[in-house]
């Protein structure tokens, strides 16, 4: 399996299009943090900087800048990355005819599918590592704010959750490369995936919330009524991987957010939010934060280590014949 | 007599077309054995069984004393196979596609005997050369030095001489023929090409449909015919009497 890592390692890091999108992200990433940082600073020449007490460093990745959040940016284009890393993975070697020349070789299929996934994993890992340092390093010259243990222990967590997250979309685009025989379907289903899953899944979820629970009095909803349509809302977000991602690294990367539920924030709008704002101070630890993302985790988790095993087992259990 | 490959009522169907039809055969170790047969008699997905790439659905064969079916690893790591359309890494060169399939195997720092492979194929000059520049000919050859550079004790050739020109043909089948004496290995060679089987095979097998129509050599097979010498009669004769059957 070493063999097949290090091969595929190789073919990735000269691919064409695998730099053309990295660099990509990069740039815009960086245009982001620039923007990010600009404004932090300017947070900080105003003075009213206990505001962001124990989350300065965190808003490079998370203040809206000029146009989006990192974060949002991450959500939508990551994708991107484990796509391009995965959609040809196997119907490109079975095309070339390499497929059966490997397979007669003395190695375990499984081999060949755990090498090429792996590959993928630490190509998208060494990228990521990358361009948390690089803006890190960014914010560090261009804000001057040093980020405490805690932030560089959040942000580490983000980086694992962008690995699951962009592990995800790799599986998903192995498992076309599987079953689609050519090159130009495979690109074209996964590219199609991605768009209705990041973009048209959250927009259909609020239009499926709003059908399902109509409000009688549009401008005075009433309590029961938000809460059902934010239920709906809810569940929706949580069928989609990338509203799964962005609602775990909201949590994550902004101490003093407390989930996203409307009606939670709704209720608690007045007197109680104020009161629970004093009490948490500035922010939730990093052990409650952690503790209020971990079902969005786990289940994103679960949809990374689902679109895995069925690569895994529709490329085990593929005749050979048909290679 | 010590034989090499042995099947014995063979059969793969797939749906519920059978393709390989209760096939028995014996390969004996340090011959050339021709497979023969039109295309879609089933040369290919007996290979495919025999090394464990495909599982029969009836019967049973014997690899090396091994089967496939338990075995796949034990039977790839000493048998060499060049699939009907092998394939390369476009842009890596000979020695790196080499290079690759010898990593597959486990066996690293083998420098001589890549070099020396190469030589016996012929392209130890161009081995710096992305293989994307390769003729056909060129590209079989890198093929056959895939297959050997584990040191295999029997290997599979399927269609290797498909789509050659007359020169690319005679340094194929030279190669082949080299084989057996050289290095002491049995190969079994599949083609559709009767001509060419019959000037390097020892035995052949007449494959139609996925049935044995006939096995032995060239000369048993004309005799019991009451024929000349020469396959393509041979061949001939055998499909009549099937189909008069």
């Amino acid at each position: 399996m070493k063999a097949i890592i290090r091969k595929e390692l190789a073919d990735h890091f000269s691919s064409a299009r695998f730099l053309f999108i990295a660099s990509l992200i990069f740039m815009i990433s960086f245009l982001g943090a620039h923007l990010a940082s600009q404004g932090i600073q300017e947070v900080l020449a105003s003075g009213s900087n206990e505001l962001l007490a124990g989350r300065t460093f965190l808003l490079i990745f998370t203040s809206t800048g000029a146009f989006f959040p990192l974060t949002v940016f991450l959500a939508l284009f990551g994708p991107l990355v484990g796509l391009v890393l995965g959609f040809d993975a196997i119907n490109r070697e079975r095309a070339q005819g390499t497929l059966s020349k490997i397979l007669s070789q003395p190695i375990y299929r499984d081999e060949v599918i755990l090498g090429k996934y792996f590959a993928g994993l630490i190509i998208v890992a060494i990228m990521l590592a990358a361009l948390f340092i690089l803006l890190g390093s960014l914010g560090l010259i261009g804000a001057g704010v040093v980020p405490t243990p805690e932030e560089v222990l959040r942000l580490f967590i983000f980086w694992l959750l962008c690995l699951i997250y962009i592990g995800f979309w790799l599986g998903l685009a192995i498992v076309f490369s599987i079953v689609f025989r050519s090159v130009a379907t495979s690109a074209l289903a996964s590219a199609a995936v991605w768009i209705l899953i990041a973009f048209f899944l959250p927009v259909l979820g609020q239009a499926l919330a709003q059908v399902i629970t109509p409000m009688t009095d549009p401008q005075r909803p009433a309590y029961e009524e938000l809460a059902r349509r934010d239920m709906v809302n809810q569940l929706v977000s949580k069928v989609s991987p990338t509203g799964l991602f962005n609602q775990s690294s909201l949590v994550l990367l902004d101490p003093t957010h407390r989930g996203s539920s409307q009606a939670f924030q709704t209720a608690t709008s007045s007197r109680i939010n104020q009161l629970l704002l004093n009490h948490f101070q500035g922010g939730l630890s990093l052990g409650q934060s952690i503790a209020l993302m971990m079902p969005e985790f786990l289940i994103l988790t679960g949809f990374m280590v689902a679109t895995f095993i069925v690569a895994y087992l529709t490329f085990v259990h593929q005749e050979v014949r048909s290679i | 007599m010590e034989y090499v490959v042995e099947t014995y009522e063979l059969t793969k169907r797939y749906g519920r077309e059978t393709v390989v039809d209760r096939l028995s055969l014996q390969v004996r170790s340090g011959e050339i054995f021709g497979f023969l047969g039109p295309n879609g008699a089933g040369k290919t997905t007996t290979l495919l069984m025999l090394l464990g790439l495909s599982e029969p659905s009836g019967g049973r064969a014997e690899v090396l004393g091994l089967d496939p079916v338990t075995k796949p690893l034990k039977i790839k790591s000493q048998v060499g196979y060049l699939p009907e359309n092998i394939g390369f890494y476009g842009d890596m060169t000979a020695l790196e596609n080499l290079t690759y399939v010898a990593d597959l195997n486990r066996l690293y720092e083998i420098e001589d005997l890549k070099a020396e492979t190469l030589r016996l194929v012929g392209l130890y000059e161009v081995k710096d050369r992305q293989v994307a520049t390769f003729s056909r000919g060129m590209r079989q050859r890198l093929g056959l030095a895939e297959v050997l550079i584990k040191k295999p004790r029997l290997i599979f050739l399927d269609e290797p001489t498909l789509g050659l020109d007359p020169d690319g043909i005679a340094t194929m089948l030279e190669l082949i023929e080299r084989l057996p004496r050289e290095m002491g290995l049995t190969v079994i060679l599949s083609s559709h090409l009767l001509h060419l089987v019959a000037r390097v095979a020892n035995r052949v097998a007449i494959l139609k449909k996925g049935q044995l129509l006939a096995m032995g050599t060239v000369d048993e097979l004309a005799e019991e015919a009451n024929l000349n010498r020469d396959l393509e009669e041979i061949y001939r004769f055998y499909f009549k009497k099937d189909i008069r059957e």
